[in-house]
């Protein structure tokens, strides 16, 4: 799907009148960039993710009166929407308050060096978010032991498959599959860095 | 590398791989997540469970009428039906102008306007249970009761409170008995050290006890003589009193019936009176260590105990060993007591198991007898490496030890070691460590992290060790690097 500006200030006229097509259509477009590169890269547990995804529709289709037209697309202000959502998560985790406030100070920077990205299609096709996420990923990765860093950045980032890791590592298939297991639950204690 | 994990860490690489059945483990799927989020499910959320969370806005739907919300839920239509009833009937101001008494009475000659009783109107909640005296009153009985039930309203009387029961006036006592009785209150406490270490029954003094000559003894003897209905309700007959168990007690309260004259605690200050009544039967020195609470028996059950784990004692220390045992019961039987009631004493306010105690006098011997086999306590604990290293067993044959110790640097030990074998490479990485210099023992212990795949507990000893010793030489950064990543481990 490709959307214009103009195309989406159209929608958001009807979203306003409350059209639940315009409503459908919001959902449509934007949920699965908003689950997956936004939220879960943020917040990587599905049940949470999931339950941020709903609140993040659900106050955007209560406030969407409130919504100002700018010469932006819509995904901007339910991107931000979703990121309070996810420090306020965050917050209600007294362990994890700090990171909520790293991910709002992260968003704060984004906010004051502004994004490149202006209509709903540079959202999709494109994609700032995939580079952010790529950014707290490899910091994740480099609070690791380099061989956890390794095994994860061959398996995952660079899809290579197990019996050519554990060829690299020299080791079998079997110790690489546990070292893989190991390395993946040391990443949970390091992300979002 | 358990089971368990080999088996999910199997699962999480078929899932990578497309076999997708089920969701890998929860611990591991949040680099999944991150990494991959095009790998994640598809959110379970549709617009109509996001519309139906909606409670204002223009996508709101709100419920018009009783009849409709009926059809969903009859509980909130019920409420709703009395909120509607509810509104239509009676005003606040109607209930105020029948108000014939109380603080609200006054507003029926006033006049007041149904706004300023909507702003000054009171809780109408005026039954206010909670203020009640009567309440708080039952709470502190309730209290009372709380603290004394658990106690059975037993407490010791002492001999200045009023609650004592003996008042009567003594009748005066000639000098000649007052010398008698400082005596034998010097006596008493004389012994009185030793006395609060043995368990035994309160003894009653002996013209209270209407006992039939020819029977041996009382089985309790009790001294005690603050009331009468105390008095009736501590006299036992023997026959229950042969169910008391404590042995000791009763080699005590044998004794004071023969001594005749004599009362329990000089008894229990002569030795012959025990051995006398050697009631264990068999043993000749059942007469037990009364002040310190362990008898032989004890001692040669830890004995046996002892031969048992360490192997067959030589003769003559196990003869030193029993002596040993021996020579502290006699010790506290013949006189010396107040250095063993110390002793006891010491002992007790230790804090040591049952089973410590048991084998109390062995423990000495272990140490020097298979010292080089048990580690010292004082070592074990020191730190959570010292606790990982002592439990973790050794996977190295002794051969294997004798070649790690011989390895002279850091090349010559990661000669030794095998990618195939990760835990014993662990191990031997451990071991070499121990033995070399500290430089290379870090940079032997720096290459544990190419084994990782072995066994996480010896992993994390090693990193544990590494980050120890980055310590010691003043690289802090390093070492708790190293230490975040042992804790990292399970």
């Amino acid at each position: 799907m490709h959307f214009t500006l103009e195309q989406e200030r159209e929608m958001i006229l009807a979203l306003q009148k409350g059209d639940k097509q315009a409503a459908a259509w919001l959902y449509e477009t934007f949920n699965d960039v908003l689950f997956r590169k936004v939220i879960l890269s943020r917040l990587p547990y599905i049940d949470k993710a999931e339950d941020v995804l709903c609140e993040t529709f659900r106050i955007a289709l209560e406030k969407i009166s409130t919504y100002t037209l700018i010469d932006r697309s819509i995904f901007f202000w339910l991107r931000r929407i979703a990121i309070n959502l996810i420090v306020d998560t965050y917050r209600k985790q007294v362990r994890k308050r700090e990171l909520a406030e790293r991910i709002l100070a992260r968003d704060a920077v984004d906010m004051v060096m502004g994004s490149k990205s202006t209509t709903a299609d540079d959202v999709l096709v494109k994609v700032e978010e995939e580079e952010d996420t790529k950014d707290m990923v490899h910091k994740a990765l480099g609070k690791l032991n380099p061989r956890y860093a390794k095994a994860l950045r061959m398996r995952l980032l660079e899809d290579q498959s197990r019996e050519d890791c554990a060829e690299s590592f020299g080791i079998t298939v079997g110790n690489f599959d546990v070292l893989f297991h190991r390395a993946s639950k040391a990443f949970r204690d390091n992300y979002p860095p | 590398m358990t089971i368990s994990e080999t088996i999910q860490a199997e699962e999480l690489a078929r899932w990578i791989d497309g076999d997708r059945d089920q969701l890998p483990n929860a611990e591991c799927t949040v680099a999944l997540w991150a990494m991959r989020p095009d790998l994640a499910p598809n959110p379970r959320v549709t617009l109509d469970d996001v519309l139906s969370r909606v409670t204002s806005g223009p996508f709101f739907e709100a419920t018009e009428g009783v009849e409709e919300s009926l059809e969903d839920d009859f509980v909130e239509a019920v409420f709703a039906q009395a909120r509607h009833s509810f509104q239509s009937k009676v005003s606040l101001n109607d209930i105020l102008t029948r108000v014939e008494s109380g603080p609200f009475a006054k507003y029926e000659s006033e006049g007041v306007s149904p706004t300023n009783l909507e702003t000054d109107s009171p809780s109408a909640n005026n039954n206010r249970w909670w203020g009640s005296p009567i309440l708080a009153g039952g709470l502190a009985v309730a209290l009372v009761l709380f603290i004394l039930i658990p106690t059975q309203f037993k407490s010791t009387v002492s001999d200045d409170s009023i609650f004592a029961t003996s008042f009567e006036m003594e009748e005066p006592v000639p000098a000649a008995e007052v010398d008698a009785n400082v005596v034998s209150k010097q006596s008493k406490s004389f012994g009185g050290s030793a006395k609060s270490d043995v368990k035994r029954p309160k003894t009653l003094k002996q013209e209270t006890i209407n006992m039939p000559r020819g029977l041996d003894a009382p089985a309790k003897v009790i001294e005690s003589d603050k009331s009468e209905s105390l008095k009736k309700s501590m006299e036992i007959s023997p026959a229950s009193e042969a169910e008391e168990p404590p042995l000791q007690a009763q080699i005590t309260e044998t004794t004071t019936i023969v001594g005749g004259g004599m009362n329990s605690l000089d008894v229990e200050s002569a030795p012959f009176d025990i051995e006398a009544y050697d009631l264990n039967g068999g043993k000749d020195f059942a007469g037990a260590d009364l002040f310190s609470g362990e008898d032989i028996a004890d001692t040669k059950e830890g004995l046996e105990e002892y031969e048992a784990e360490v192997g067959n004692i030589a003769q003559d220390e196990r003869a030193e060993i029993e002596d040993e045992s021996i020579e502290v019961s006699a010790e506290s039987t013949n006189g010396t007591i107040d250095s063993v009631s110390i002793d006891s004493v010491a002992e007790r306010s230790a804090p040591r198991s049952k089973r410590q105690k048991k084998s109390k006098g062995f423990l000495s011997k272990r140490m020097d007898s298979a010292g080089d086999r048990l580690v010292e306590p004082s070592v074990m604990g020191q730190s959570e490496e010292d606790s990982t290293s002592t439990l973790l067993p050794s996977v190295l044959t002794i051969e294997q030890q004798l070649l790690v110790r011989q390895a002279t640097n850091a090349p010559s030990v990661f000669a030794l070691c095998d990618t195939r074998q990760p835990t014993q490479a662990l191990d031997i990485l451990w071991t070499a460590s121990r033995t070399l210099p500290t430089s290379d023992a870090i940079t032997v212990l720096k290459q544990s992290s190419s084994y990782d795949h072995g066994d996480t507990r010896y992993l994390k000893r090693n990193l544990l060790r590494l980050s120890s010793l980055l310590f010691q030489i003043g690289q802090e950064e390093e070492g708790v690097n190293y230490q975040q990543q042992a804790s990292s481990l399970p």
